[in-house]
């Protein structure tokens, strides 16, 4: 049987191996040389923290130089030396060595390329894998530097979150080897009536030629949450030629559909109770202004048409 | 780690004893520095500096990027006031399930959001328990796995009696084995593989529609399990159904199964059935049905644009028999 591969998250892959980037130069023999150096009253910083000291920083040929154990202390290492070898030893728990390898489930491979982290005396795991195998949602705020797994307090969690289990029109369509729904503009955030809204958590999209199909995707939500939140209209960037509407469902019945939304009119802001919903199916459907015909999702769109749709900032709580 | 003469360097901890004011005056300076061919050690490892340490003023100096990388940490120059600033790039996370808080993470702000998902707060929460071997090779077990009822006898236990169309070709299932190649995943839950009979379509490949028997010796009364399509076909516009078939008489069937459908359970009386035969039937988005034994051809470019890649994964899950 063929040992395909399942994707692999950009949170799988990209990991930098603190190696040996720096080259091996041949040094200077030993012996006591006199060296221009350029001080400076040069400050010391570590971890947010001043040092004092009286070994102080100076400049030699273009690089700042440091005095070893005070960086190292500061970091948390303790140092030593030893005379006999001329080495410097630095035992630094906060050092992180990574490994690569294979993520398993029951022993069967699931995908290549996962990570562990060994800091401080504790294994990690990627935050990714343990999502993927448990099946949940998982979301990382940069800016709180946390982690969220299941849902966002306060907030809810972005629907992007989740693993798209069908995709429908252009979002079943290979997109630079991906299929899916699109998640942001590249070119800047979703734009409704001069107001802006959050890129990463918008489902977006254009048509472009003659061969687009109006789309749709369907996430499992397991039952697990009780409203969806979001605002959905016409992209700025629309043409004016058409309106666009938006039609949720759960488990095949309708929950809910939007206005038909020109190009230029306030967002709608969308709020459905989700409630015991397992499969939550997102379709749009485009209406031509000049002939009132409708294009539902995986109906293909005339190309004299350029619709931007914008579902923006969508949540589930 | 050998024994040596271990002297502490002088500085180390007078830098919180010595006021400030012993800075040098500012400007250029001769100082003496002493080479000794100096290496830095970072646990047990020996860093290589683009430019060598040195000895001056009793303390080690190496440049602020040799520090900087060796112990992990991030560098920056200010000019005014003049000023470097070192920090650890890996720093704690905070991480929440569900609203409950777990023990930290880690990130280095970049390449990892990782979480010390063996301890015993994040097995309680997840319900799965992690081991990792030496290599780096993680692998994941349910603390309750999906099983059968107490009693059952796994079909992928018996030895096939009968091995038809694809299952039959020992390039795709060597020496007949039908399971256990993945783990199953539908609408995103995982299901472990050994007790699932995957079948899987290539692009542009001819397949022949499989189906197994089984000699049950009419020793058991019902069959269970679920079928479904796997995530990996995920957006395969056709359908598949398995047909079970007990001494020449149809007993039941799946029904025609899509994608993006949760796994349909399977429960057929087997009463008195000596043998057993699981057929498979496929039907194009067209509606044009192939029967098991014959030759079905797939689309030659899967949704996700990869020719290699199987257009279609069915998984036939715990199967067992009572």
């Amino acid at each position: 049987m063929a040992k395909w591969l399942r994707l692999v998250s950009s949170y799988a892959v990209g990991i930098v191996l603190g190696g040996a980037v720096f080259g091996g130069l041949t040094y200077a023999s030993a012996g006591i040389r006199t060296l221009p150096a350029h001080f400076a009253n040069i400050g010391i910083h570590v971890n947010n923290n001043t040092i004092k000291t009286t070994a102080e920083p100076f400049i030699y040929n273009s690089n700042v130089y440091v005095p070893i154990s005070t960086i190292a202390h500061g970091l948390g290492a303790s140092v030593a030396w030893d005379g006999k070898t001329h080495e410097v030893l630095v035992s630094d728990k906060n050092v992180a060595t990574t490994k690569l390898g294979t993520l398993n489930y029951y022993s069967l491979p699931v995908y290549s390329g996962t990570h562990t982290v060994l800091y401080g005396g504790q294994t990690y795991i990627a935050g990714f894998a343990l999502a993927s195998v448990a099946d949940v949602p998982y979301y990382i705020d940069s800016a709180k530097n946390t982690m969220y797994f299941g849902t966002v307090p306060q907030t809810g969690m972005p629907l992007r979150s989740f693993i798209d289990v069908r995709d429908y029109g252009d979002y079943a369509k290979s997109i630079q080897g991906m299929v899916g729904p699109d998640y942001g503009w590249t070119d800047g955030a979703p734009k409704i009536d001069g107001i802006l809204y959050s890129n990463a958590n918008s489902i977006v999209w254009a048509n472009s030629g003659a061969n687009s199909q109006v789309p749709g995707v369907m996430y499992n939500l397991k039952g697990n949450y009780s409203l969806l939140t979001g605002s959905f209209g016409l992209d700025d960037a629309s043409d004016a030629k058409e309106e666009a509407q938006l039609t949720i469902l759960g488990d095949g019945k309708q929950l809910y559909q939007s206005p038909w939304q020109a190009q230029g009119a306030p967002a709608t802001a969308v709020s459905v109770d989700v409630s015991h919903v397992k499969l939550l199916t997102i379709e749009f459907s485009v209406m031509q202004n000049s002939t009132k015909t409708v294009y539902t999702m995986g109906q293909a769109l005339p190309s004299s048409l350029h619709v931007d749709i914008d579902f923006a900032d969508v949540r589930v709580h | 780690m050998k024994q040596k003469t271990m002297v502490m360097l002088g500085v180390l901890t007078s830098a919180m004893i010595f006021a400030t004011s012993g800075y040098a005056s500012t400007g250029l300076h001769d100082i003496r520095a002493s080479f000794a061919n100096i290496k830095l050690v970072v646990n047990n490892k020996v860093i290589k500096t683009s430019a060598e340490p040195f000895i001056y003023n009793q303390n080690v100096y190496v440049p602020i990027s040799a520090v900087a990388h060796a112990l992990q940490a991030s560098a920056k120059w200010v000019n005014r006031p003049a000023s470097v600033f070192v920090n650890n790039t890996v720093q704690p996370v905070t991480v929440y399930d569900n609203g409950q808080k777990l023990p930290s993470g880690i990130t280095d702000g970049k390449t990892f959001y990782d979480v010390p998902a063996t301890d015993a707060a994040y097995v309680n929460a997840f319900g799965l328990t992690p081991t990792i071997d030496s290599s780096g090779n993680v692998s994941y077990e349910a603390q309750t796995p999906p099983s059968f009822a107490p009693g059952s006898t796994a079909l992928m236990s018996l030895t096939p009696t009968k091995l038809i169309g694809d299952f039959s070709n020992s390039q795709l299932y060597p020496a007949g084995q039908l399971s256990g190649y993945w783990p199953a995943t539908v609408l995103g839950t995982m299901y472990p593989g050994q007790f699932t009979i995957e079948w899987a379509v290539t692009p542009s490949q001819n397949a022949v529609v499989p189906g197994v028997d089984y000699n049950l010796q009419g020793k058991y009364t019902t069959l269970t399990g679920s079928f479904a399509i796997d995530d990996l076909s995920k957006n395969f516009n056709g359908s598949v159904q398995l047909t079970f078939v007990g001494d020449g008489r149809i007993l039941g069937s799946t029904g025609y199964v899509q994608t993006g459908q949760q796994p349909v359970p399977v429960s057929i009386s087997v009463t008195g059935v000596q043998t057993l035969e699981v057929q498979y039937q496929i039907k194009s988005a067209q509606g044009i049905v192939t029967n098991m034994g014959s030759t079905y051809t797939a689309p030659s470019v899967n949704p996700d644009g990869s020719k290699t890649d199987p257009i279609l994964v069915t998984d036939f899950m715990n199967a067992a028999l009572q």
